[in-house]
């Protein structure tokens, strides 16, 4: 599965890859495999990140992703 | 005014009933933030910094905490260190230590205004003179107020670790707290193919949301570790997340009532009453009310950023873009802000381009910490690059809005991040404007028309709500979403339209924190998606409750009783109504009630489209907005009066935003116009009738098509005014606010 993972998360946690291919069962066990990577990146994505899981949003993070392709990882936007 | 694909036909949605909380509101009984009143409270007052940057190097409230009538004094030594890092807070995350320090200054001060203690007392007067009592010994130092003092090599540093996030390879200190990029192609390669190539800066200043009512609290922090507070806010459970977590207590410990909002636009979105509130009232023993006054809204709330944008957009001669390179600097004051990211979804997010490039940086500096209003972020790129659109249009001699049809986003099309454009309606809205006859109106002498486009994404997020029958059959639906733009009468009418029944037979109210679970804050344009979602989704668990019990009440078979109208409809024409199923609660299992807790992510974006006619006084270089008009995709419109005084309110905002909103600093970096005289927002005197057109392209991903509605509005006018000056007086006007020395200043330099 193609990870791509944006500024400000990729610099702040890896080094500026964004790039990555991984496995995991769910939204939950691709950020403790991106966490490994990159320490305290969960934590981070918890607090402010956005996911579209095959250029859709996705905000239950529990869905399996099977037969997903590609996890697009993204800073939340604020609104007023 | 329907798209062709707005097909669903509804009773109650899309009606204009009666406003349920607006007796209340026009005679004075609402209950305000500043009109709270608890048994036995004290007043408190706050001292703040006269410095913009300083260290503190003492603070001796010894004889404040001796005069008589004062009860507790505070400094920044009496919050916790905190222990944790970002949280989440609304839509984005925020570091909890930032939101406490700004609250309260701790070791430094970083702007004018800068909380440093604060007293409770048995009256007012009594707070102030203890305030004037507290020696505070500072060591100041040189301080930045905008971008370009905080970015020169020798300029002074807020926070002296902080690294730029975003920047690879970053390692020196600086005032740039974070970089942030959205590329597609190869925009510097493509540039150089362009035909047509426009490229230029624009700038704009500190402004503020400017809302009526200010900060203000009530807390009462018991000896037994519970606490409840009373304030005005856009939602009452980011309150409660971020005291408790300032203050280190238990979330359940602290129970958040909320009070009616008089404006927000996103300023009330954090704390900085609050936790201050909570420590004056544990330390007295006592409930205690802070309240700002309305120089304190301006200097120790959270105003837009200034930015800087520099943009380059270049065509192919029939028009389509091919490139553009954009980079912005987004002043986010004292502490590290938030609004690149969405500023640089607003430049990807409305046209076409195959190949750009847009680079975004966060700049602090020493003036109040800047936060969310309506699109945050949004209204400055916009004006940017709706500006780069016009001078494209006068070079290649295109009609503006045709050039924008022809380059406008499209269903599918990728957006922003590249996640592809669901059902949108920008295309629409923009054969609505070229279609308006305001487009095509003639205009007079020293007269100028502008058009100008907007995205803003919207979003979804978690909502609570409840809806019980009571035993005659009327409705209580309960959220825990703060009214600011109507939302009490538009759940009234989904919820009114999903159970069947007559609008005024629902009403709405907004919990407190103890009363119904988690709803994420009023805003982002939200909550009519997704506290909607909530509404409707607990109005059906209702109704398949109301059939089973209706199924065993005629002796039916399972499966044979439908609702319709309020009425549960059984075989050979047996039916009953809401009220006669509700009343027999006590023979069932218990009242009927449902909650439903949503997280939904299927919103979708919104798209306006504003024209403005501006008219010049040669003499003095006023400028008259003379006729305005707003479109806007709105999804479905639930209740069309709102919606509008959204389209009208964003708009009146941005044509302020546009003309005459500016912090000015003196050079000790204090604000030279914290009030309404010197601060001047447009009033109704200042402004022709706003006209609205509503593009209604439903969202496939809401029951009734619901679509995001009050941030879209302040996106364009920023650049719809700004084109008309220029088209006016026939100079290029890149820089707000558009004052009438700046607009004679131009009109002299003409050749």
């Amino acid at each position: 599965m193609r990870v791509i993972v944006l500024e400000p998360f990729a610099g702040q946690f890896f080094a500026g890859q964004t790039e990555f291919d991984l496995a995991a069962r769910n939204l939950f066990g691709l950020l403790h495999a991106l966490d490994a990577l990159g320490p305290g990146f969960a934590d981070a994505a918890e607090a402010g990140a956005a996911i579209a899981v095959d250029g859709t949003m996705e905000a239950d993070w529990s869905h399996a992703l099977a037969t997903a392709q590609e996890v697009l990882i993204v800073p939340k936007i604020a609104g007023g | 005014m329907n798209a062709p694909e707005s097909t669903k036909t509804f009773k109650l949605v899309g009606t204009r009933p009666v406003r349920p909380d607006g007796i209340d509101k026009v005679t004075g009984r609402a209950i305000y933030g500043p009109d709270f009143v608890a048994s036995g409270m004290l007043h408190g007052a706050i001292l703040r910094s006269p410095h913009a940057h300083a260290r503190i190097v003492g603070i001796d409230t010894s004889k404040a905490a001796s005069l008589p009538g004062v009860k507790a004094v505070i400094t920044g030594a009496d919050f916790p260190e905190q222990k944790i890092g970002e949280v989440a807070g609304g839509e984005v995350s925020s570091s909890l230590t930032d939101v406490a320090r700004n609250c309260m200054a701790h070791g430094k001060v970083l702007y004018v205004g800068h909380a440093v203690a604060a007293v409770a007392a048995t009256s007012l007067e009594v707070a102030q003179a203890a305030l004037a009592l507290i020696v505070v010994e500072y060591d100041v130092l040189p301080h930045v107020i905008t971008i370009a003092e905080a970015l020169a090599a020798d300029a002074p540093l807020l926070h002296e670790g902080m690294i730029t996030k975003g920047l690879d390879g970053a390692t020196k200190p600086s005032n740039l707290s974070a970089g942030f990029t959205l590329a597609r192609g190869d925009a510097a390669a493509a540039m150089v193919d362009a035909e047509v190539v426009v490229s230029s800066r624009f700038t704009t200043s500190l402004v503020h949301q400017g809302y009526l009512e200010p900060h203000a609290c009530v807390a009462t922090w018991n000896a037994d570790g519970q606490a409840q507070m009373w304030c005005s806010s856009q939602g009452h459970y980011e309150m409660r997340g971020f005291t408790a977590g300032i203050l280190q207590m238990p979330v359940s410990d602290l129970r958040v009532y909320p009070l009616e909002i008089g404006g927000g636009f996103g300023g009330k979105t954090t704390v900085y009453l609050e936790p201050v509130t909570m420590l004056l009232s544990k330390q007295s023993g006592r409930p205690v009310r802070l309240a700002m006054n309305r120089q304190e809204v301006f200097t120790a709330t959270n105003p837009a950023a200034a930015s800087h944008i520099d943009i380059t957009l270049g065509a192919r001669a029939d028009g389509t873009f091919v490139a553009m390179q954009m980079e912005f600097w987004n002043q986010s004051g004292a502490f590290a802000g938030n609004t690149i990211y969405s500023s640089a979804a607003t430049a990807m997010g409305a046209y076409r381009v195959a190949d750009a490039h847009v680079q975004g940086w966060d700049v602090v500096t020493n003036t109040p910490k800047c936060g969310s209003y309506r699109a945050p972020g949004a209204p400055p790129i916009a004006m940017a690059l709706e500006g780069a659109i016009d001078e494209l249009a006068l070079k290649l001699g295109m009609d503006a809005i045709d050039l924008r049809i022809k380059n406008a986003v499209r269903p599918g099309d990728p957006g922003p991040m590249g996640i592809p454009h669901g059902k949108i309606g920008y295309v629409e809205c923009l054969e609505a404007a070229k279609a308006h006859p305001h487009w095509t109106a003639p205009l007079g002498p020293n007269q100028g028309r502008g058009v100008a486009g907007a995205f803003w994404g919207n979003y979804g997020g978690p909502s609570t709500a409840s809806v019980a029958l009571g035993a005659d059959g009327t409705v209580m639906v309960t959220t825990g979403s703060p009214d600011i733009g109507g939302s009490r009468a538009s759940m009234a009418i989904m919820a009114a339209e999903t159970l069947g029944v007559a609008y005024d037979t629902v009403r709405v109210a907004i919990a407190d924190t103890g009363s119904l679970g988690y709803s994420m804050l009023t805003g982002g344009s939200r909550v009519t998606f997704a506290t909607g979602k909530a509404v409707i989704g607990a109005c059906r668990k209702v109704i398949d409750t109301l059939l089973e019990r209706a199924t065993v009440l005629l002796g039916a078979e399972p499966g044979t009783v439908t609702w319709a109208d309020g009425v549960a409809h059984g075989p050979n024409g047996a039916s009953l109504s809401i009220g006669a199923i509700a009343g027999k609660f006590h023979q069932f299992s218990g009242p009927v009630s449902a909650e439903e807790s949503v997280n939904p992510a299927d919103f979708l974006p919104g798209f306006a489209v504003h024209i403005c006619d501006t008219e010049i006084d040669p003499e003095t270089g006023h400028v008259s907005v003379t006729r305005y008009t707003a479109i806007q995709d709105v999804g479905t419109a639930i209740h069309p009066d709102y919606v509008e005084g959204q389209m009208q309110g964003g708009a009146a905002q941005g044509i302020g935003w546009a003309l005459n909103e500016a912090y000015v600093f003196d050079a000790q970096g204090r604000m030279d116009n914290s009030g309404f005289l010197d601060y001047r927002m447009p009033v109704c005197s200042d402004l022709p009738m706003i006209d609205t057109v509503m593009i209604e392209v439903p969202n496939p991903g809401h029951p009734y098509g619901v679509k995001g509605v009050g941030e879209p509005p302040i996106v364009p006018p920023l650049g719809a005014v700004a084109n008309a000056v220029s088209n006016a007086i026939g100079v290029r006007m890149r820089d707000l606010p558009l004052s009438p020395e700046r607009i004679w200043s131009a009109l002299m330099a003409k050749p």
